[in-house]
């Protein structure tokens, strides 16, 4: 009985994480997602400040402390880098430089949680 | 931002590798300790196969998260949840179905019976001779003619049922007296009073001996002959008292201090030979 209740609660336990898992990347990368989109098409109308880049810099400090727990942390902090150095882009107005690293950032935030779905391929 | 609070952090200026990694090797170290003793009290050595199994991975799963701080603790954590989950799993499938049992645990085996060295499990077992005298010996027994029957559990511990002559000889093997060494014998040079050291030793008990394998599945163990300093003319000289004129039908031939020769042959019951080898202080 007890063996029952340990594998009961060691399970439920390993669910729960992972449901909670997919749930906040799913959130916050589909977030990430519609910012990095939002950005591109106000940098490439040249119309982007940087107080936004800012405010979006300090959405994703908070937000990434949940992740985390989940997200090998290297892959965080390259998001933290592409974001301050296109905030800085943005400051000089070098919107083309500020484009590319959007870009990347778009491309992270499809990819990142793509390699975190529970797919045949990513158990192998 | 003012007001944001980080859950995570520590402090404001905590931001130390070191004390990061002192922390979750403490959480790493109590996770482990709960899951050792949510598996059991079973001590390495006693361990069932896939028991060892998860602790050489479970080693493994907490190092990594402990000393890499670029991975979150969690994949260290649930790995190890996830080998308690199969422990625990893997336990119950063994004692509730025999068969599974088998599988996943495997059978103890008997190696030796009162008709000898089972040769054929003990290939199985991927194991020597000298293997099973390490076995033995780990055991408290030092000859094969003190072991009945000789098994290896599951868990690779060798339990041994004492034969009744504990050391006199096996009961399903037969013992021979007397050495007919002719002389030339690299032990031969004191046959007189050989024979009477052999009838003192019916009555008293023999002192301790270590037997040396010289005989292995049909081969001449050479490094071991060369410290009994006994040649292959000796040994066949042995075996031609049991009628028997070559080394490749014997299955195992040891010699101890006090000259008794336990012998295999191919086919046959094993049996123990009294000689008169003189050269027991070697080793």
């Amino acid at each position: 009985m007890k063996k029952f209740l340990i594998i009961a609660f060691s399970l439920i336990g390993v669910l729960t994480l992972g449901f909670l898992e997919q749930t906040w990347i799913d959130r916050d990368f589909k977030k990430l997602e519609s910012v990095a989109t939002e950005l591109i098409a106000e940098t490439e109308a040249h119309t982007l400040t940087e107080s936004k880049v800012k405010q979006v810099n300090d959405w994703w400090t908070k937000r990434k402390q949940l992740l985390h727990i989940y997200i090998p942390h290297n892959e965080i902090r390259d998001i933290d880098f592409w974001l301050s150095e296109a905030q800085g882009y943005i400051a000089n107005e070098h919107y083309d430089l500020a484009l590319a690293q959007f870009s990347i950032l778009l491309d992270a935030a499809k990819t990142i949680p793509e390699a975190f779905l529970f797919r045949i391929e990513n158990i192998f | 931002m003012p007001g944001d609070v980080n859950v995570f952090s520590l402090g404001a200026h905590t931001k130390n590798i070191m004390l990061i990694i002192f922390f979750r090797s403490i959480i790493i170290f109590i996770v482990l300790l709960i899951v050792m003793r949510l598996m059991g009290k079973r001590q390495i050595g006693e361990m069932q196969p896939f028991e060892l199994v998860i602790t050489l991975v479970i080693s493994e799963l907490a190092c990594i998260p402990m000393a890499d701080v670029s991975i979150p603790i969690m994949y260290g954590v649930i790995a190890i949840f996830t080998l308690l989950i199969l422990h625990h799993v893997v336990a119950i499938l063994s004692r509730s179905s025999i068969g599974l049992r088998k599988v996943i645990c495997g059978r103890p085996t008997i190696v030796i019976t009162p008709n000898g060295i089972n040769f054929k499990e003990l290939r199985s077992l991927s194991m020597s001779v000298s293997d099973l005298l390490e076995a033995m010996r780990g055991a408290g027994y030092f000859s094969f003619d003190e072991v009945e029957y000789g098994i290896f559990e599951t868990n690779g511990k060798f339990s041994v049922l004492q034969s009744d002559g504990g050391g006199g000889g096996s009961s399903g093997g037969s013992s021979l007296s007397g050495d007919a060494a002719p002389s030339g014998s690299p032990n031969n040079g004191a046959g007189g009073s050989q024979q009477q050291g052999e009838s003192g030793q019916q009555k008293t008990q023999p002192p301790p001996a270590l037997p040396l394998t010289l005989v292995e599945e049909g081969k001449l163990v050479k490094s071991t002959c060369k410290i009994a300093q006994v040649n292959e003319d000796w040994i066949l000289r042995q075996l031609a008292r049991i009628h028997e004129n070559s080394v490749r039908n014997v299955l195992v031939a040891t010699l101890d201090n006090n000259g008794k020769m336990f012998l295999q042959q191919r086919g046959k019951k094993p049996l123990t030979l009294n000689t008169q080898f003189q050269g027991g202080e070697n080793w």
